[in-house]
């Protein structure tokens, strides 16, 4: 058997995983079966029937939600002390490089978990407005979610199967010596720092004026910036080390722990962005784009700027 | 506001109906508190034993030829001394002693009580001594299941070894090893090195093996592949590859625990799936009353899991607190005999307090959230049905 | 106030057998008004109370309370509907044995965003209105059949529902809470709410405050 697979929270990762995606198949049953009957001229007594049905999704999602956080914190623990298991990886980032889907899974559970949290609000909504407005939206949600959840438990598996005890692997450090690669339009990595921020101000501007199609442009956009630019080049002045560029360690104790308040304000930024968007546009939710993206600004750049404050100069 | 005075309501109908939940209570505790101490003790004792590898020596080298262990020839720690980026080498005198009667190992170690120790252990151990002292006749110094041994057998004050050359050497019990780490120094004698050499039969111009100590770990790839060239009967044993042994052993316990865990939570949440589906009148009751006052039925559905998540997180808290007694108070009876075998010497371990926050997060994902998932869909069942058939 | 149309309401059972349990009921009841429901056992009487509480959904007709069709409500919304409006004294003794008389009427309250302060007071002013105030602390499974009775109207009154639903109130009762119980609704009525009472109990030609009387036989008015 894979040693890797017989670790103890890869072991259970696996049960918890595949233990939501049992109940969200149960739950997906029954949406379907609600799909198929919903009619907006049925009897009331049916509506109602087909409500209560709805209801079970609703709070699997919520169990499944707070599941979800809880293994995406397990995940990136456990992926740091199986590095002790696996040549070469002296962190996460070797041992989720080690694996092909390592990246790609990280992402989709990132998703996933700003989703699920739309979903429940999506549905809070649609119960709270009369008449059900919401009521397609949530259900053909939900059953992009579902496949979304199933395809991230299909990778993660894979991502497990995949890892070796035996070959050694390439980490962080050795990963991204190069200093000259070019990551889009062959942009170095301080233009692309450069555009991450202006992106933030346009952001803000969209958030101000209300542009919604802009401004999911731009949050996309942005995301993906993000990425780079806190594994490139933020990370970097979190880690006081030039040539340590990882996503992960700064989720450590080492630093604070500072890793979840910056990707947990990205997803509540990101999930701000996908509330106006759908729903109204009030001014309180203006107000949350904006201090969402701005605390996630200074979070990332405050050592950066910290730093080049006190030395006066560039790692 | 609503959630706080709901949370005290809440609170309220827990304290007042105890009755309701003390099976599952106590059905949960004792599982998590059985999940725990294994978990707590696999971890302790790993920490303990990676604790001790602290104290290894970089690498050590054996001499090894068609498969066998050999003497390693002493001349080859000048060789390794020229490597660039090794600071330190020792050739190490050890081996068993077999005591053929009882059919009982013991760990015989040989120390060059003059030599600064690259393993930090025996260098501790050294430093507590009276060397003068201690070199004025043969003396050893024993651990504890040693100790308790020939306790058994009235060597109280020496004891006769029996070399190959067929001579007799009476040595002295000089002291028996100080409390600490009772794992790895228990069943082994430590003496001054030509002693050891001849009760062990180890000829000159061989040691045991070659333990090599290095200025910077960066060099440890370049001086890992000199080392491999220099001689090919060789085995080299690094410390990351006792480290990376560790945790593979540990990792295969702790999965075939984490097998039957699964299999125990699996049959405790089929029971808790029934006793769930079975509806109890006070059940029923209680959601009539909530309903007619205004509840909608998701609230009462999170509240009902709310009330659930309470019970089986006290039953978690308090399972946590029952194993760490056992553990760490009364050292894991019983327990501790499947870990660490009852083999060879009696081992009295006093484990130490030590507690990975990932065992905990272990536990409570292994156990408390599928026990919410369990209920979720008894619970909405239940709060689903139609308001006439309540009453009925 | 209150008014139904063509209401009808059809059971339907494991078996697929269909059940009407209402036919076509139609009524008006207007605010402050007092109404009684008069029903020998399974004429439908509950099923009514329940669909005006916006408890269950009627097969089809019309429902409106205080101009509003409560029929389409969601859940959320024909809860909220019952909480600010409805006060239903249930059938039977349906109390939470193990507490107080006073911890009884929490759950009317707690979703409601109130301090200790106001919390307290709208139980005290309850518990006094249903006269039971003297044994707030009791516990419930100590009390009489008739305090239970004013345990649970207390619940009913503490959100200060203008509607009160009364299913069978006096079914439990001995003669002399019974009549008890008439005087309390007088009270009620008095407090300017709209009360209606399903019953079979010939005690209630005794009350004099009944505006209207409905008679239900097997699902539909006479
Ligand atoms: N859930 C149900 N399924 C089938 N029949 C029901 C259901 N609830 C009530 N009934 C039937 O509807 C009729 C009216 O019931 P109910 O309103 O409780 O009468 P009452 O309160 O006047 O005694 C009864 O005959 C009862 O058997
Ligand atoms: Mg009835």
């Amino acid at each position: 058997m894979n040693e890797i697979l017989i670790s103890p929270q890869v072991s259970l990762e696996l049960f918890l995983s595949s233990l939501v995606l049992l109940f969200l198949s149960f739950a997906l049953y029954h949406t379907l079966y609600i799909l198929l009957r919903y009619d907006k001229n049925a009897t009331n007594a049916l509506q109602y029937e087909l409500e209560k049905r709805s209801l079970l999704t609703t709070t699997i999602i919520k169990v499944a939600l707070l599941i979800s956080i809880f293994l995406f914190i397990l995940f990136v623990l456990s992926i740091d002390t199986l590095a002790e298991l696996i040549p070469g990886a002296m962190c996460g980032a070797g041992v989720v490089n080690s694996g092909i889907y390592g990246s790609l899974l990280i992402a989709l559970k990132f998703i996933v978990i700003v989703l699920a949290i739309f979903w429940i609000q999506v549905d809070e909504e649609d119960q709270k407005a009369k008449g059900f407005p919401y009521f397609s939206l949530k259900m053909y949600l939900y059953i992009f979610l579902y496949l979304l959840i199933a395809l991230s438990w299909f990778l993660e598996l894979n991502f497990f199967m995949s890892l070796s005890v035996e070959e050694p692997v390439l980490c962080c450090s050795n990963l991204y010596t190069s200093q000259t690669t070019s990551f889009m339009l062959g942009m170095s990595i301080e233009e692309i720092v450069v555009a991450f921020y202006i992106t933030y101000l346009f952001i803000l501007l969209a958030t101000y004026l209300k542009k919604k199609v802009f401004l999911s442009l731009l949050s996309i956009l942005f995301l993906y910036l993000s990425y780079i630019t806190i594994v490139y080049f933020f990370s970097t002045y979190i880690y006081e080390l030039p040539t340590h560029k990882c996503p992960y360690c700064i989720l450590a104790k080492e630093y604070y722990f500072i890793g979840y308040f910056i990707y947990g304000v990205l997803v509540m930024a990101n999930y701000y962005v996908l509330y106006g968007v759908v729903f109204s546009f009030k001014e309180h939710t203006k107000s949350k784009i904006i201090t969402a993206y701005t605390l996630f600004v200074v979070l990332v750049s405050f050592k950066y700027i910290y730093y080049f404050l006190s030395n006066n100069l560039f790692l | 506001m609503s959630m706080l005075s709901r949370l005290n309501f809440l609170l309220l109908l827990l304290l007042n109906y105890k009755k309701r939940y003390i099976a599952t209570f106590l059905l949960s505790s004792g599982l998590i508190a059985i999940l725990a101490s294994v978990l707590f003790l696999s971890s302790s004792i790993q920490e303990e034993l990676m604790s001790t590898l602290e104290n290894q020596a970089d690498f050590t080298v054996q001499h090894y030829k068609s498969g066998h262990l050999l003497n390693t020839p002493e001349k080859w720690v000048e060789e390794y001394l020229d490597i660039p980026g090794v600071s330190k080498v020792q050739g190490r005198i050890y081996g068993t002693h077999y005591y053929e009667p009882k059919e009982q190992h013991f760990m015989l170690v040989g120390l060059d009580m003059y030599d600064v120790q690259i393993v930090k252990g025996m260098q501790k151990l050294i430093n507590t001594l009276d060397i003068e002292k201690f070199l004025e006749r043969k003396n050893m110094i024993i651990g504890s299941g040693v100790k308790d041994f020939f306790d058994k057998y009235h060597y109280r004050k020496y004891y006769i070894f029996r070399p190959p050359d067929r001579t007799k050497e009476k040595v002295y019990i000089y002291k028996e090893f100080p409390k600490g780490s009772d794992l790895l120094t228990n069943d082994m004698i430590v003496m001054d090195m030509p002693l050891a050499r001849k009760i062990l039969g180890i000829e000159k111009g061989y040691v045991s093996d070659i333990v090599i100590e290095l200025s910077n770990p960066d060099e440890y790839q370049k001086v890992y592949e000199k080392l491999i060239v220099s001689h090919f009967d060789t085995r080299i044993i690094t410390k990351k590859d006792i480290a990376k042994h560790y945790t593979k052993l540990f990792n295969y316990k702790g999965g075939v625990f984490m097998a039957l865990y699964i299999f125990a939570i699996v049959t405790f949440l089929l029971l808790l799936y029934q006793r769930y589906s079975m509806v109890e009148s006070l059940d029923l009751k209680e959601i009539v009353i909530l309903r007619s006052t205004g509840w909608s039925i998701e609230q009462i559905i999170s509240f009902k899991l709310v009330e659930n998540f309470i019970v089986v997180l006290s039953a978690y808290l308090i399972g946590v607190i029952l194993a760490y007694i056992y553990v760490f108070f009364l050292d894991a009876p019983l327990l501790r005999d499947i870990f660490l075998g009852s083999a060879n010497l009696s081992i009295h371990p006093q484990f130490m307090p030590y507690i990975k926050p990932l065992d905990l997060l272990i536990l409570f994902g292994i156990f408390v959230l599928p026990f919410l998932l369990a209920v979720v869909i008894p619970v909405w069942k239940l709060c689903v049905k139609d308001m006439s058939e309540m009453i009925r | 106030m209150i008014q139904l149309q063509n209401v009808n309401k059809v059971f339907t059972d494991t078996n697929h057998n269909n059940f009407q349990a209402l036919k076509d009921i139609s009524l008006a009841i207007s605010p402050n008004e007092c109404v009684l429901l008069h029903g020998s056992s399974g004429s439908g009487k509950t099923t009514l109370l329940h669909i005006i509480a916006s408890l269950m959904k009627p097969s089809s007709g019309l429902v409106e309370v205080k101009g509003e069709n409560i029929v389409s409500l969601s859940d959320y919304h024909a809860s909220a509907y019952r909480r600010s409006t409805i006060g239903y004294v249930t059938q039977s003794f349906y109390l939470l044995d193990n507490l107080s008389v006073e911890e009884n009427l929490l759950p009317a309250l707690v979703l409601e965003s109130l301090s200790e302060k106001e919390m307290a007071q709208k139980i005290k002013k309850a518990l006094s209105l249903a006269n039971i105030e003297h044994k707030a602390k009791q516990k419930v499974s100590t009390l009489s059949g008739g305090e239970k009775q004013r345990c649970i109207i207390a619940r009913a009154i503490v959100n200060d529902a203008e509607i009160v639903l009364c299913d069978e109130p006096t079914a439990n009762l001995d003669k002399k809470n019974s009549l008890f119980f008439l005087g309390l609704i007088q009270n009620l009525k008095n407090l300017r709410k709209t009360i209606l009472i399903a019953t079979h109990d010939p005690i209630f030609e005794k009350l004099e405050c009944v505006d209207k009387v409905y008679n239900l036989e097997g699902g539909s008015l006479e």
